[in-house]
Order: structure tokens, then C-alpha cells, then sequence
């Protein structure tokens, strides 16, 4: 996903863009361009600070250490907007660049995490082991293991605020890490039918498309039970959807992706957790052909980096993945 | 670039495992080039992490994210099997010394 802070083909020109442009990176389709207002992004950075960073409840930050890319709408609101809101630095940390010092000087950090970042955290204790107080963000992605134990490792001191959300919805719902059921935000309504198990929302933060209005209403891929008016239970996706390490990845287009490349062969694509990505997938080719098999490698290989799998697996003989 | 006879008897190994992990040949005339070069399409940040943890799983080692600097040492197989052998032989001396 890209972000433009340029002005908006067609929008008035001005000393500030009307609005930003977000857009999928197509993996799960054709890429799209989704548009926000400043007054949504705004909205929504006023969300985030109450529930990640409330200094009326004691929980105010004194930094902002974020994994998140700033070209997506989180890492947009975490790297820039939310720091530049509350007037704290900002840090984008790398997966494999040691945590800067300034880090380790910050009191009240707040840590905005992908899900390989908690296994890198996770190793970096000695660096936050000065901070009175930690606030880590985790949104939209299975949570590893890594994360909850990176939770109990740092005790008392530390808090994780999970988030739902979107690129085309924007924040949906959240829940305090290690719970297992969302409330919605506060401007967010359910907008399901009684007899429908797929999440569907409206609030005042959707996303446009750059020829039209933003939607009244969005169904996100999400099944879900709903407990009550403002709270749910994930129950998984709807659609053949990985994240992996945050990224969206469409398992059946991979698979028909790749058989294009390599036609006549049974491709499976097959989800499988990941302690660092949190998901990711393998895929298994229904033969044990080596010249075959080594097509399809190469057919792997010229995939976008973020669709890659763990392994490419022939199918035994009885067709049942190990 | 002189090798040292423990580097030398850990790149075969070393080089065998990070080819599995990354699904992708390794030739022994290249130890010295850049992984991310060699296999772009999993040598990510992501990839150093995976092979982090291989080489904490396989060789007996343990690697700091802060001190050993990944972006150097996770550089090439030469360089990772320089990493293993260093902590080896500072284990070694640690062990000695208690």
C-alpha cells in the first residue's frame, strides 16, 4: 500500500491535501485506491490516543517506537499522525536494526508492532528495561506467541491494545491484549442483517474509491458472532485470506497464479500459523514430477515478495498434505 | 579474504542449512556474497529472522539482536559461520574460565 500526502487528482489544491490516498498492493486483487479525509484521519488518530495513549488516564507516551510502515493507513496513524498529534518523537524501527538508544531513554513508550516485532522485542528486554511504562499496539494480525509472551516477560508495566480495522474501514473494534472478544469504536455500528455471520460496519472513517462516495456501509470478509450491540467474536475469515506478518495475501490467487505458470497441475494453497509472521502458508502441488516440480519453483520465485510461501510440497501419493 | 579452519568446517553445514531455508541453492564459491543478493525473494528482514533462529536452533549459538549487529553478520554465509565460530570459541573460553 502506498500513501500519497500529494493532492488528489480532481481535489482543489490547497496548502494541506483534502485528502490521502491509501492503496492495496494486490495481493488479494487488482491494487485499488482508497481515499480518506484529513477529518477521518483525524478522527480516527483522536480514537487511537484514547485508547492507546490517554494522559487523562495516566497513559500518555513520551515516544513513539513504530514497525509499521508509514505507506500503510496503521502505519500512517502510528508513525506520523498520532506522534505529530501528541507532539512526542517518532522511531521507525527495523526488524533486524538494533533498537535505537534514544529507546531506551523514553519512560512511557509506546511500540507500534507487526507481528515479527515481538520476537524482536522479545529480545531486546535489557533496552526497555528503564521504560516505567509500555504501550504496545498490535492490529489486524494473528498475534504470535511471541507477543503475549513478550506481554509477561515485561510484567505489570506493559499493556497491549489489539486492533481491527482495515485499510478500507479504518478502525473497527479493539480489545486489551490476551482477550478474546472486540468492542467496536466508538463511532462504529454493526450494519448486518439478524441472520448474517459476516461482519459488516458502518461509521463516519470508511474509505472512498476515487469515483464515488465513501460507502454507508462495508462487509469486511470477517465471521464474527455477535455478543451484543458493541461487542463480537472473531471467528475467521470468510474468504481464502492469510496475513502474513500484517500483509494481506489471497491464498486463490496465488494458487492461480501459479497455475498459469504451470498448467494441468492441482495447486493447494494451505494456511498454517508462523511463530514470526503469525500466518503464513504452504503450497502443495498435486505432483511428483521432478521437471514439473521445478517449474513451479520457479513459478514461486517470480511471485511478488509478499505472496511467497514457506514451502512448495509435492502431494503424497493419497493426496493429504503431512 | 583468509579463513580460519573453524569457519571453513562450519560454511558446509551452514551453507546446506541456509539453502533449505531459503529454498535455494548455495555454492560455496559465492560464501562471500550477499544472501539478500543471492535469494531476493526470501532473504527479507523477515528471511535474516528465519535464519536467526536456524542458527540459534542448529549450531548452538545465541544471537543478539542488539550487539551482533544483524546487517553485518547475517551478511553471507562467510560471515554468519565467522559469527558462530566466534561465539563458539567465546563460549569455549567462558566455560573454561568457570
Amino acid at each position: 500500500m502506498t500513501v500519497c500526502q500529494e493532492p488528489v487528482p480532481g481535489a482543489v489544491p490547497g496548502p494541506a491535501p483534502a485528502e490521502l490516498e491509501f492503496a492495496t498492493s494486490g495481493s488479494t486483487g487488482e491494487p485499488q485506491r482508497w481515499l480518506r479525509t484529513l477529518a477521518q484521519v483525524d478522527a480516527e488518530t483522536e480514537l487511537l490516543i484514547g485508547l492507546c495513549a490517554d494522559e487523562s488516564a495516566d497513559q500518555g507516551v513520551d515516544g513513539v517506537l513504530s514497525f509499521a510502515p508509514p505507506r500503510h493507513l496503521y502505519g500512517h496513524l502510528m508513525s506520523l499522525a498520532l506522534p505529530r498529534r501528541l507532539e512526542v518523537p517518532c522511531l521507525q524501527a527495523g526488524l533486524t536494526a538494533p533498537l535505537a538508544r534514544t529507546v531506551a531513554r523514553w519512560r512511557r513508550p509506546l511500540i507500534a508492532a507487526v507481528p515479527a516485532a515481538f520476537a524482536v522485542l522479545g529480545r531486546c528486554l535489557p533496552e526497555l528495561a528503564g521504560a516505567e511504562r509500555i504501550t504496545l499496539v498490535h492490529s489486524s494480525a494473528v498475534l504470535p506467541p511471541a507477543g503475549l509472551k513478550l506481554l509477561a516477560d515485561l510484567g505489570e508495566r506493559a499493556r497491549l491494545v489489539e486492533l481491527f480495522g482495515s485499510t478500507e474501514t479504518g478502525l473497527i473494534a479493539t480489545r486489551p491484549g490476551g482477550t478474546e472478544d472486540w468492542t467496536l469504536a466508538a463511532d462504529t455500528r454493526f450494519a448486518m442483517d439478524s441472520e448474517s455471520d459476516q461482519l459488516r460496519v458502518s461509521s463516519p472513517r470508511l474509505a472512498r474509491r476515487p469515483d464515488g462516495p465513501p460507502p454507508t456501509a462495508t462487509t469486511t470478509g470477517d465471521l464474527v458472532t455477535v455478543l451484543n450491540g458493541r461487542t463480537f467474536r472473531w471467528r475467521g475469515r470468510s474468504n481464502r485470506l492469510v496475513k502474513v506478518n500484517g500483509v494481506r495475501v489471497g491464498l486463490d490467487r496465488v494458487a492461480a497464479r501459479l497455475s498459469e505458470a504451470v498448467p494441468g497441475v492441482p495447486i493447494s494453497c494451505r494456511a498454517e500459523p508462523d511463530p514470526l509472521r503469525g500466518e503464513w502458508f504452504t503450497v502443495h502441488a498435486g505432483t511428483d514430477d521432478p521437471r514439473v516440480l521445478a517449474e513451479l519453483a520457479a513459478a514461486v520465485r517470480a511471485l511478488p515478495a509478499a505472496e511467497r510461501p514457506r514451502a512448495l510440497l509435492p502431494l503424497p501419493p493419497d493426496g493429504r498434505s503431512r | 579474504m583468509t579463513t580460519t579452519s573453524g569457519t571453513d568446517t562450519l560454511r558446509d553445514p551452514l551453507r546446506a542449512a541456509l539453502a533449505a531455508l531459503l529454498d535455494h541453492p548455495l555454492d560455496p564459491a559465492d560464501d562471500e556474497a550477499s544472501l539478500a543478493d543471492l535469494a531476493p525473494e526470501r532473504y527479507d528482514s523477515l528471511g535474516v529472522l528465519d535464519a536467526v533462529g536456524l542458527v540459534e536452533r542448529d549450531f548452538g549459538v545465541s544471537v543478539d539482536l542488539v550487539v551482533d549487529d544483524l546487517r553485518s553478520t547475517f551478511f553471507s554465509v562467510a560471515s554468519i559461520a565467522a559469527l558462530v565460530d566466534r561465539k563458539r570459541r567465546d563460549a569455549a573460553v567462558l566455560g573454561m574460565l568457570s
